[in-house]
């Protein structure tokens, strides 16, 4: 975990500034702005927030598949092997996609090709990145499948995806993601449309994955659960801006922007909760975020004041749950009102 | 967007089910399969060889040699139907393969790559469109002179059209669908999306079209042959029509009926069979 570690690991990917415009028939909107996100080897990033807030197109923004003449990167650079990815070209991220760079996709009854058998979606991926002999990549396929726990993987390489359960699916898709065991994991929800059961044992496969390959994993998620059970750091989203990021431990324990503290009121917390018991935020995420001038959850924020519709607050560091290698951040007036702590701004 | 289940067994659970369910596609099925095995065992030269030959006089009524009659030079009719059978099913066959081929290959490079490449394929077959087909084909066939291979290339000029045009769409749709774009994260480069992801998930209505296009190609074969631009110098169920015009001014019908009803026949049971087809593969597109 990054934050034993003495001094901070070069980021394996490193996102600055992102901004991802949107273009809807004649209108345009910023979908994120300014998203900075760092993520080191052998680190599990948890991506929370609603949903709309942005989380899955930062994620196809890294993979450099943005709908075609929607979605765009306005600014920031994504930062990969060398490479910016918002300005790669389009050989030099297939060489990256699927390779060392690969992303799990939030519903496994739709990420698979209907009419191919999974041995043949497995054996693509090799065919496509390695130079391996067919019988090889036969017996990699077939070993990966076995490793992601599918029983009787001889007999599914055969199988088409309708034949297969939800959660046999995602074990194929996970395979998929795996199979050359990739550097950065993108994992977009990899687990919402699984039942709870189900949803563990997946988790559980990744992590394992994850620790064994000291890869790095980008987990989006709006499960604090997850968060929780898999993560080192987390970074929350709101209406496509990073408002609070920090150690797992210092958002739980000490979350500071107003939005994270209701998300955490919002989980049930393994107690049977009796009826209309369960914290809501009322209101929405606003559906044009530039629209509002000042801080974007100020029409929501039980603790809105007045300076908070003047000015869009920047992350600082706060003092709760930092640490020397990863800093508390919070994008919130009110966080730092109560305090007479000195902060400094982070560019 | 949920995409349905395209496997090639689970077509074939769909189609046999749809079928089972009705007695008539079953029988119409029966008719086609029928006319398949006399149009093989023409080709096998097993049966009505003697579409040529004189076997009696001339404009005799049925009788036990000549089971329909005989025409004009005394040739059996019942043979020159089933020999024309043979032509009528090659036309469809070959029509069918090619206009399915090159609609389903411009429609998915269509629909796929857009631009200007889209441009152009939408631009070609709306004006193939916009001619009144049978005078295109006339058209083509005058250029290309009488005969078979005239026939199979206006056919296909203008067939492609429909397959084309469906498979477009289809690929417009399932390029946004997930598993594409679950492909394209693995690193796969257009081309095997295209012909390897997509096109395989139209097959069903690849299916579709097949069936739509070798019935009419059969109708227009025998309407040029009628009008003496289809079949040179072999019978044709055309040729049979319109040799029988002037014969039925003396009361002689036996060649007209039998050629028109061997027709019918088949026309009517492929158009079921399509029908049942359509509504076991493609729910959503009624026509």
């Amino acid at each position: 975990m990054s934050t034993l570690s003495e001094v901070a690991p070069a980021p394996i990917l490193s996102i600055r500034d992102l901004s991802i415009e949107l273009r809807n028939g004649g209108s345009k909107q910023l979908a994120t702005k300014g998203v900075g996100l760092d993520l080191c080897q052998g680190e599990v990033l948890g991506l929370v927030g609603e949903s709309g807030c942005g989380k899955t197109l930062t994620c196809k923004a890294i993979m450099g598949l943005l709908p075609e003449g929607v979605g765009r990167v306005q600014t920031g650079e994504i930062l990969f092997s060398g490479h910016d990815l918002t300005r790669a070209n389009e050989p030099t991220m297939r060489t990256f996609r699927g390779n060392t760079l690969s992303m799990i996709f939030q519903n496994p009854l739709n990420a698979l090709n209907p009419v191919l058998t999974i041995g043949e979606q497995l054996s693509e991926v090799l065919a496509t990145h390695t130079t391996l002999k067919r019988s090889e990549i036969y017996q990699e396929a077939l070993h990966m499948l076995r490793r992601v726990g599918m029983p009787d993987a001889a007999r599914r390489m055969r199988a088409y995806p309708h034949e297969l359960s939800g959660g046999m699916r995602q074990r194929v898709v996970i395979a998929m993601a795996l199979l050359m065991e990739p550097d950065v994991i993108l994992a977009d929800e990899p687990t919402t449309a699984l039942d709870v059961t189900v949803q563990a044992q997946i988790l559980k496969l990744l992590k394992s994955f994850q620790r064994n390959h000291n890869s790095a994993i980008l987990l989006v998620t709006h499960d604090f659960g997850v968060i929780a059970d898999m993560c080192d750091r987390v970074a929350v989203m709101y209406a496509g801006r990073i408002i609070e990021t920090g150690t797992v431990e210092a958002i739980f324990d000490h979350p500071s922007h107003p939005y994270t503290a209701k998300l955490l009121e919002a989980m049930p917390r393994g107690r049977p909760v009796p009826r209309g018991e369960l914290s809501v935020i009322p209101g929405r995420v606003p559906s044009n975020p530039d629209d509002l001038s000042g801080c974007k959850f100020a029409p929501r924020c039980e603790r809105v004041q007045k300076a908070c519709h003047r000015t869009e607050p920047r992350l600082k560091r706060v003092r709760e749950g930092s640490t020397r290698i990863d800093p508390h951040l919070v994008s919130c007036f009110i966080a730092f009102e109560d305090r007479d702590e000195v902060t400094h701004v982070i560019e | 967007m949920n995409i349905p289940n395209t496997t090639f067994q689970d077509l074939r659970t769909r189609v046999t089910q749809k079928f089972r369910g009705s007695p008539v596609a079953i029988f119409s099925l029966m008719v086609i399969v029928v006319y398949a095995i006399a149009a093989v065992m023409v080709m096998l030269g097993l049966v009505a060889n003697d579409f040529d030959a004189r076997v009696g006089e001339k404009f005799m009524s049925p009788n036990a040699t000549s089971w329909l009659g005989t025409d004009r030079l005394g040739r059996d009719i019942l043979s020159r139907i089933v020999y024309a059978n043979k032509i009528a099913f090659i036309v469809g066959l070959v029509t069918a393969t090619l206009s399915v081929l090159l609609g389903t290959l411009l429609g998915a490079l269509s629909g796929f790559f857009g631009g200007w490449v889209d441009a152009f394929i939408v631009w070609l077959y709306s004006t193939v469109e916009s001619i009144p087909y049978l005078l295109l084909l006339i058209a083509i066939s005058y250029i290309l002179g009488a005969g078979l291979s005239g026939v199979y290339l206006a056919f296909v000029l203008t067939f492609w059209v429909g397959p084309c045009r469906i498979i477009r769409g289809e690929v417009l749709k399932l390029k946004e669908a997930e598993f594409v774009i679950a492909a394209r994260a693995m690193g796969y480069g257009p081309m095997r999306i295209l012909f390897r992801h997509i096109v395989p998930n139209t097959l069903h209505l690849a299916l579709v079209n097949f069936t739509l296009i070798f019935v009419a190609a059969i109708k227009s074969e025998v309407i040029l042959s009628y009008l003496g631009l289809g079949v040179q110098g072999e019978p044709s169920w055309g040729t049979m029509i319109d040799q029988a015009r002037a014969e039925l001014v003396n009361g002689f019908f036996w060649q007209i009926g039998g050629a028109t009803v061997a027709m019918f026949l088949l026309v009517l049971a492929f158009n079921i069979a399509t029908d049942t087809l359509q509504q076991a593969l493609d729910p959503r597109q009624t026509r």
